[in-house]
């Protein structure tokens, strides 16, 4: 004898196969494609352009929004302060092999970027990248 | 061999909602913390502040008033008739090198639009100086 609500359920989840299918896909292409990123203390939206330098914006960051706000490794700061704590980091550190990065937004003024690199190469920092995405 | 009955076996059946909520779950955890952003950069130098009389020892000094609005040896000029210019003194000093000022309310895309245009002809022989009212 056939048992028909046996049957019925079978059917049911058939029916969702096709999801679950789609779903573990996206999954699996989320995990691989992508890059794990922890928000920032505040938005950003960096400049575009074609430069080609891939580089891993992770260490050494510094950020500065469109208000010229400032941020070090996470942590809102004065230039004052960034001054110190960089001063502090490059005597603990061998100054060749600190690259900073600096993350500004697009609609910052040109000159706050450049008083922050001033900043750093007074201090011996020389190697200073600023980030960009593509266009 | 086991002789399961009906009961018993209904039992063994593996739901698979669980499963399900659990890849959903995870599905989303991915979506929002991944990121598809390729980042570049740009190496950056400052230079000291220079004043006229050193300009054609140091370099050529381009001075962006506003966005394309563009001055070398208080000339206004377009970005080609700039790169023109760059070519041609490349000719008699191969390390012949770029200084960029910006004055106050330029934003860093405008600097950045700049430096990617110029970067071709003149590689990494550029550097930011800063605008004189900022000192």
């Amino acid at each position: 004898m056939i048992n028909l609500e046996e049957e019925k359920q079978t059917h049911e989840y058939e029916s969702i196969l096709p999801l679950i299918n789609i779903v573990f896909l996206l999954l699996i292409f989320f995990m691989l494609a992508g890059a794990f990123t922890t928000p920032d203390i505040f938005e950003v939206n960096p400049p575009e352009s074609e430069f080609e330098d891939k580089i891993d914006p992770k260490e050494h960051l510094i950020l500065i929004n469109n208000e010229s706000d400032v941020a070090y490794q996470g942590n809102q700061t004065s230039l004052i302060d960034l001054k110190q704590i960089i001063s502090d980091e490059l005597s603990e550190k061998d100054k060749s092999k600190i690259i900073f990065k600096i993350k500004a937004d697009a609609n910052v003024k040109a000159n706050d970027l450049i008083l922050v690199i001033d900043l750093l190469q007074d201090l011996g920092a020389n190697n200073i990248e600023l980030l960009t995405v593509n266009n | 061999m086991i002789d399961l009955d009906d009961n018993q076996r209904k039992a063994l059946k593996i739901s698979l909602t669980p499963l399900i909520d659990i890849v959903f779950i995870l599905l989303v955890f991915f979506m929002l913390v991944t990121s598809f952003l390729k980042w570049n950069s740009i190496t950056l130098s400052s230079h000291q502040p220079i004043d006229e009389l050193q300009i054609d020892k140091e370099g050529t000094l381009l001075i962006i008033n506003s966005p394309g609005n563009y001055e070398i040896n208080s000339k206004a000029l377009t970005l080609d008739q700039a790169k023109d210019l760059l070519r041609n003194k490349l000719k008699s000093d191969a390390n012949h090198s770029l200084l960029i000022q910006t004055k106050d309310n330029v934003p860093l895309q405008e600097l950045v639009d700049v430096m990617t245009y110029m970067k071709n002809l003149m590689g990494n022989n550029i550097s930011l100086t800063k605008y004189e009212s900022s000192l």
